[in-house]
C-alpha cells in the first residue's frame, strides 16, 4: 500500500488588511514590517491517503475544508508546508467552476482536458464518451451559460470522471441533479473506488460520507479534529453540531409550573445504571439493558398523588423517549424511595442526551420536581441505520401480482431478517 | 516559491503552445461577443479602421490642414492627402491596440475568477490573448493602408516594397511581447490594487498626445535636440516610426534598423519583466479575487 497523498504540516493563512493602503505599506517594507490581521483557514495538517481508499472531509461552514480542497487542487498555495498528490487529479469543486459562461460545452471538454494535460487527439477519443455520460444532447454545442444547474454539474462530472484521474476530488456537488443522474455519480463514484482509485469526499450530508468513505477526517477552525472510522467521527461530529445548535439545556416543559409549596416531593438524583451493577455510567451501547434510578422523596404520601416520569433529550433539543410510572399504574406513595425504570435493550441510536427525571402529579400538569443529570449520557452505534431508534425490521421480496387485490398471507415472498 | 517563479517563467512559451487551441477559442469567442446580434457582424473590424481613417483624414488633412511631410510624400511620388491620412493610421493602429489590451488587461482576472478560483487553470493565458484580440483590428487596417498605398502611389511601388512586407511582421512580434509584457504586468497589478486601471486610463491618454501619432516631430519648429530626445525616450514612438518606414515608404529599401534596434530590446526587456512579475503574483490570483 503506498500513499497517494502526502500531506505534510499544511498551513493556509489569509491576510486580512484594514484598508488597502496597508496592503501597500506592507509591499513596500518588503517583509519588514506587518500591517495584516493574519486568519488561518488550515493549521498544520497531516495527513496520508493510501491508494483506493475513500476519506470524508467534514466540518462546519468556514472550518477550513474547502481551502483543503482547493489547495490541494492547486488552486491556491499554502502558506506553509506541503503536499503531495501521484497521479492525475480529477476536481469537481463547485458547481460550474471551472466552465467558460461563453464557452459551448464542447469547448470546455477541450479547454479543461487541454489544462489537465491531454492532447487534442486523446480529447477527440474521449469527447463521445463524456458528451454520452453527461446526457446534454443537442445542448453540448451550446454556451455554458444557458445550462441548468444541473446541465452544468452533469458536464462538470462527466469531465471529471472521463479524464480518468487516479485521485477524484469532489465537493459538495451531489445537491442538484435529478435523482437519476445523482444515482449515476454516485454509482460511478463506487466503480472508481473499486478500481483501487482513490477519492476525496466532501460533504455536509453524514449518511453519503458514512456511505462513501472508510475514512473521515472532521476538521474545525482549521485544525484537524478528528480523523478515523466514519461511524465515530461522523457521530462526534454531529453531536458537536447539535450541542452548538443548542441554545440553553431547557428542561422539558418549561411551561409548565412548579408548584411552589413547602414539603413538596422532590426528586434528589436520577442515575443511569445497568442492571445489577451500582455505577452510574456516562457511555452505554446501542442495544444495551438500562436502568433509570430516580432518588425521590415524599414528606407526605397521603397529601400527593406523585407519578415519577423520566425522558431524555438529545442535545438538538428533542425529546428522544420519555415515560411516566402512571402507564405502569404506579405511584409513588412511599416517604422516599428509588425509582427504576428498567429498559432492557435500549433502541436509542447514538448521540449524547441530556438525562431528566419528573415528579408530576396524577394530571400530569402539575409538577412537584425535576432534576437533570450533570453529565450527559452518550449512546454509541455500530450500526448504519440513520434516524433516532432502531425498529427492529425484516424485509422481503413479493413478486409483483401481490400489490394488488387480496393480500394472501403466502409464502410467495423471500424473508430476509436484517 | 523562487523556483516556481522560475519554473512558470521557462515553462511560459511551451504553455502557450500547449494550450494555443484555448486560446483560439477565447480569441473566437471574444470576437463573437463583440459583434453578437450586430447586423454586419465581423464587417465592423473593416468598418472601424475605414471610419477612422476617414476622421483623422477629414480633421487633419482637410480642417487643420496638418499636412505631414507633403514635401517628402511629395518627392516619393505619393499624393500629399492619403499620404497624412496613412501616417496618421499608421500610428493610431498600433496605439488603439496597446491601448485597448491594456485597459481590457486590467480587468481580465476579475473576469475569469471563476476558472482561476476554482480549477488549476494558467492564468498567464488571460493577457496574452487580449492582445491577439486586439491584434484583429490593427493587422485589418494594416492590411487597408497596404493596399491604399498601391492605389493611390504614381505607378505600381516597386519590388522592394513588398519585399520589405515580412519586416512589418517582424516588427509585429516585438509588438506583442511588449504589449504582452505590459498585460501581464498590468493584469496581476490590478489584482492587488484596484488603482490601476484608473493609472492605466490616464496614461493610455498622455502616451495618446505624447507620441507623435496626429503630428510630426519634423515638423514642430524649433525643437529642441533635448525635447526631441525626451519624445524618443517613449518606445511607442520607436515602434510607430519603424511601422511607417516599412508601410508608407514603398520607394525606400533597406529596412528601419535603427528603430528597430531600440524598440525590439525594450520590448524584450518589458515582456521578461512583465512576465517575472505575472508569474510571481499569479499564486496569489485565487486569493486576492
Amino acid at each position: 500500500m503506498s500513499g497517494v497523498i502526502e500531506v505534510r504540516g499544511l498551513s493556509k493563512k489569509y491576510k486580512l488588511f484594514g484598508r488597502n493602503s496597508d496592503r501597500i505599506k506592507e509591499a513596500l517594507s518588503f517583509g519588514r514590517r506587518q500591517y495584516h490581521t493574519p486568519k488561518w483557514a488550515l493549521k498544520d495538517i497531516h495527513l496520508d491517503v493510501q491508494r483506493g481508499s475513500a476519506l470524508g472531509i467534514i466540518g462546519a461552514n468556514g472550518s477550513g475544508k474547502s481551502t483543503f480542497m482547493k489547495i490541494l487542487t492547486g488552486t491556491t498555495e499554502p502558506s506553509s508546508g506541503s503536499y503531495t498528490i501521484h497521479g492525475h487529479v480529477g476536481s469537481l469543486l463547485e458547481l460550474g467552476a471551472g466552465f467558460h459562461p461563453d464557452f459551448t460545452g464542447i469547448e470546455n471538454i477541450f479547454m479543461n482536458a487541454t489544462i489537465l494535460g491531454f492532447k487534442r487527439r486523446e480529447i477527440k477519443e474521449l469527447l463521445p464518451r463524456i458528451i454520452d455520460f453527461a446526457e446534454l444532447g443537442d445542448y453540448i454545442d451550446q454556451p455554458v451559460r444557458t445550462y441548468s444547474s444541473g446541465m452544468v454539474m452533469r458536464l462538470g462530472f462527466s469531465v471529471a470522471m472521463a479524464i480518468e484521474p487516479e485521485v477524484l476530488i469532489v465537493d459538495e456537488v451531489f445537491a442538484v441533479g435529478d435523482m437519476h443522474f445523482q444515482k449515476k455519480c454516485v454509482d460511478k463514484i463506487f466503480e472508481f473506488k473499486k478500481q483501487n482509485k482513490t477519492i476525496l469526499f466532501c460533504s455536509h450530508s453524514m449518511f453519503d460520507v458514512r456511505q462513501i468513505c472508510d475514512r473521515v477526517m472532521w476538521l474545525k477552525h482549521g485544525h484537524l479534529e478528528a480523523i478515523g472510522d466514519p461511524l465515530d467521527v461522523t457521530a462526534d461530529y454531529a453531536n458537536y453540531i447539535r450541542s452548538m445548535s443548542q441554545s440553553d439545556k431547557h428542561l422539558l416543559g418549561e411551561e409548565i409550573q412548579d408548584i411552589a409549596i413547602d414539603d413538596r416531593p422532590v426528586l434528589q438524583k436520577i442515575e443511569v445504571r445497568r442492571p445489577g451493577q451500582t455505577e452510574d455510567v456516562r457511555t452505554i451501547q446501542h442495544g444495551e439493558d438500562i436502568e433509570f434510578w430516580l432518588h425521590f422523596k415524599n414528606p407526605h404520601p397521603g397529601r400527593y398523588h406523585v407519578n415519577a416520569v423520566v425522558a431524555i433529550m438529545r442535545n438538538d433539543n428533542i425529546i428522544t423517549f420519555g415515560t411516566t410510572s402512571e402507564y405502569a399504574d404506579l405511584t409513588l406513595d412511599q416517604e422516599a424511595g428509588i425509582a427504576v425504570l428498567s429498559l432492557p435493550n435500549f433502541q436509542q441510536l447514538n448521540g449524547e442526551f441530556v438525562v431528566t427525571g419528573h415528579l408530576f402529579d396524577e394530571n400530569h400538569v402539575h409538577r412537584y420536581s425535576q432534576i437533570a443529570r450533570d453529565d450527559t449520557l452518550i449512546i454509541t452505534a455500530d450500526r448504519h441505520e440513520v434516524g433516532v431508534f432502531m425498529q427492529p425490521c425484516t424485509w422481503k421480496i413479493l413478486p409483483p401480482e401481490h400489490g394488488s387485490a387480496q393480500e394472501e398471507a403466502s409464502s410467495a415472498g423471500r424473508t430476509l431478517e436484517s | 516559491m523562487t523556483t516556481r517563479v522560475w519554473r512558470d517563467v521557462s515553462r511560459f512559451p511551451l504553455t502557450i503552445l500547449r494550450c494555443r487551441e484555448i486560446i483560439q477559442a477565447l480569441v473566437a469567442r471574444e470576437l463573437k461577443a463583440r459583434y453578437r446580434g450586430s447586423l454586419i457582424g465581423g464587417l465592423w473590424q473593416i468598418a472601424m479602421p475605414l471610419a477612422l481613417l476617414g476622421v483623422y483624414y477629414m480633421i487633419f488633412v482637410e480642417i487643420l490642414g496638418v499636412g505631414i511631410g507633403q514635401e517628402q510624400a511629395q518627392k516619393r511620388g505619393l499624393q500629399p492627402g492619403p499620404y497624412s491620412a496613412f501616417y496618421i493610421l499608421c500610428g493610431v493602429l498600433p496605439y488603439l491596440a496597446l491601448s485597448e489590451s491594456m485597459m481590457r488587461s486590467c480587468g481580465i482576472i476579475f473576469e475569469n475568477a471563476n476558472l482561476i478560483k476554482k480549477i488549476y487553470f494558467p492564468s498567464e493565458l488571460l493577457p496574452v490573448y487580449i492582445v491577439l484580440v486586439t491584434l484583429v483590428t490593427q493587422l485589418i487596417g494594416t492590411a487597408l493602408i497596404v493596399g491604399a498605398v498601391c492605389f493611390t502611389s504614381d505607378g505600381f511601388p516597386g519590388v522592394t516594397y513588398w519585399t520589405r512586407l515580412p519586416l512589418y511582421f517582424v516588427v509585429l512580434v516585438f509588438q506583442v511581447l511588449f504589449t504582452s509584457g505590459l498585460t501581464l504586468f498590468f493584469a496581476s497589478a490590478n489584482v492587488f490594487l484596484r488603482d490601476t486601471q484608473p493609472i492605466v486610463n490616464v496614461l493610455m491618454m498622455f502616451l495618446m498626445f505624447l507620441t507623435p501619432i496626429f503630428y510630426s516631430l519634423d515638423r514642430i519648429d524649433g525643437l529642441s535636440a533635448e525635447t526631441r530626445a525626451l519624445f524618443q525616450l517613449n518606445p511607442l514612438y520607436h515602434l510607430i516610426e519603424a511601422y511607417r518606414w516599412i508601410l508608407i515608404h514603398p520607394e525606400r529599401s533597406g529596412a528601419p534598423w535603427g528603430e528597430i534596434g531600440i524598440f525590439a530590446p525594450v520590448a524584450v526587456v518589458v515582456f521578461g519583466a512583465g512576465l517575472v512579475f505575472f508569474s510571481f503574483s499569479k499564486s496569489k490570483f485565487a486569493d486576492e479575487i
